[in-house]
């Protein structure tokens, strides 16, 4: 984040922790390496370990430790190609997280834990697209969303949107477990009564 | 009964209905998420959220944006802890990246376009390069000592320390001794080890230990000009680093006579490459990993005992 104070014919350029750790890194500060791996490991660990277990495998934590190390070979490859771009274009946490993800889903590859079975394959079946929604129907959507409280509206972005489980929802939000459905029944009703005007409203 | 069921189902399909349009719409409607939050900021989210349980607002960009919330979502659950031993390796990684670097070759070479001072210039360099190679040769003859103890021959010659190793003899050390490359390198032999050299023009090393332990040091090396542990259950690759290599039998005790059952390298600095058929494994300063003949198999683990 940069923060822009004018004062007469000065411009006064504040740059986040991370975008001065990554002008160190470009620069080759010595001291800059160790400070990245220090700061952002725990993380990458992490998920990694959120990634291994969404494919279903309990790692061990040399994988992880593993998976981690390679990300860290990927920004130091071809004189820190990847730094230098984060520098220019910003994003450098999502790249991070990009990088865990993929040598991750590499780790399991390469000892042949993912495989996708052909019967799977076959018996997928394409989700039928749901039914569109005429663009004066949307027009009144973000109004009626606007009915809902702000926790009401919490739950329903992301349980609907982010298609988080209850349990991750709890966890997002503080909400009891078991208050989470009976929120979002009451939050679809309220959309459903705002909506009653148009054909939405009368579908859902 | 029937017509109970029948109608749940039909109230359950039309709800599943809303529901996909309700996500088709909000997705259409949905903002764009804005700038990412970097570390500090999740961090600091994590800290309100704790703090005010579900009375704390959730900001939109974390509504909307699955990457932030992810990484949100991996903090709040706790990450793990990093170990000294794990946040060494990773630093040590830039040393070897800076390492690969210095070895590049130059990018540009240029040469006279006249033929004749070109063929001069060739000959000169053959006559260069031949030197070098055959300097290269007595200089690599030369490039192994012992340092301390004694080692016996094969057909019992002794070999006293300030001599040169010879390639590719299995040498006995009946009590300690310590080999060293011209490099800096040290291989440590320890009591009853049977073990042979091998070099490489190239400056590739190979030691082969048959049976006993080994505790090597060895210097930084260009990647082309590998250092190999081999031993008869696999092989250890090493870039710069300090460890053990102890041919066990089931006890973990060295292993003086017959085959070896397991294989232990023990890291103290740096990491080493460990092969044992398909399997590949790096071990770090702090662990340990085991080859075994049955069942067969390569684990790696925290080592318990200090370096030595």
């Amino acid at each position: 984040m940069t923060g822009v104070e004018a004062r007469g014919c000065m411009m006064l350029v504040s740059d986040s922790a991370e975008s001065l750790l990554l002008r160190r890194l470009v620069g080759n500060d010595p001291a800059a390496w160790r400070e990245l791996v220090q700061t952002y490991s725990g993380l990458l660990l992490g998920l990694s370990r959120r990634t291994f277990r969404s494919y279903g495998w309990q790692c061990s934590d040399p994988d992880c430790e593993d998976v981690v190390a390679e990300v860290w070979r990927n920004l130091l490859e071809d004189d820190r190609r990847l730094l230098r771009r984060c520098r220019e274009r910003g994003q450098f946490l999502p790249m991070l997280q990009a990088l865990t993800r993929h040598r991750t889903v590499d780790v399991l590859r390469r000892r042949k834990l993912w495989t996708v079975r052909y019967e799977e394959e076959e018996m997928s079946v394409a989700q039928p697209e749901p039914d569109p929604v005429p663009a004066e129907e949307l027009a009144a959507l973000p109004e009626a969303l606007g009915t809902l409280s702000p926790k009401e509206r919490r739950l329903v972005e992301l349980f609907y949107l982010q298609e988080k489980a209850y349990r991750e929802i709890t966890l997002l939000t503080g909400v009891p477990l078991n208050s989470i459905g009976p929120t979002l029944a009451r939050s679809l009703a309220k959309l459903r009564k705002r909506l009653s005007a148009h054909a939405l409203g009368r579908a859902i | 009964m029937d017509q109970q069921n029948h109608a749940a189902e039909q109230e359950e399909e039309r709800h599943t209905a809303a529901a996909r349009r309700l996500v088709a719409a909000l997705t259409r409607t949905a903002s764009p998420a804005g700038r990412h939050l970097d570390l500090a900021e999740l961090e600091s989210l994590v800290a309100a959220r704790l703090a005010q349980g579900a009375d704390w607002e959730m900001p939109e960009h974390l509504l909307r944006c699955p990457s932030c919330l992810e990484a949100f979502q991996t903090l709040l659950e706790g990450v793990p802890a990093v170990s000294a031993a794990f946040l060494d390796r990773c630093v040590s990684l830039e040393k070897e990246s800076l390492t690969t670097r210095d070895e590049r070759p130059p990018k540009v070479l240029y040469l006279p376009a006249n033929w004749l001072v070109a063929a001069r210039l060739a000959a000169v360099v053959v006559a260069v390069a031949g030197a070098a190679w055959l300097a290269q040769a007595w200089w690599a003859a030369g490039a192994l000592r012992l340092r301390a103890g004694a080692v016996t021959l094969p057909g019992g010659g002794i070999l006293d320390a300030g001599s040169s190793v010879p390639d590719g003899v299995v040498l006995h050390a009946t009590q300690p001794a310590t080999t060293r490359f011209r490099d800096g390198s040290t291989v440590e032999l320890a009591a009853n080890t049977h073990v042979s050299f091998h070099r490489s023009a190239g400056g590739s090393v190979t030691v082969r230990l048959i049976r006993g332990d080994v505790v090597s040091t060895v210097t930084p090396r260009p990647p082309a000009e590998a250092f190999v542990v081999q031993t008869p259950l696999g092989q250890v690759t090493v870039v710069g680093t300090r460890f053990r290599v102890r041919c066990a039998d089931e006890a973990g005790a060295p292993r003086a006579g017959g085959e070896a059952v397991a294989v232990e390298v023990e890291v103290f600095e740096g990491v080493v490459r460990v092969k044992q058929a398909a399997q590949e494994a790096r071990v770090g300063p702090g662990q340990r990993a085991r080859l075994q003949r049955e069942p067969r198999g390569l684990v790696v683990s925290a080592a318990v005992d200090a370096a030595p």
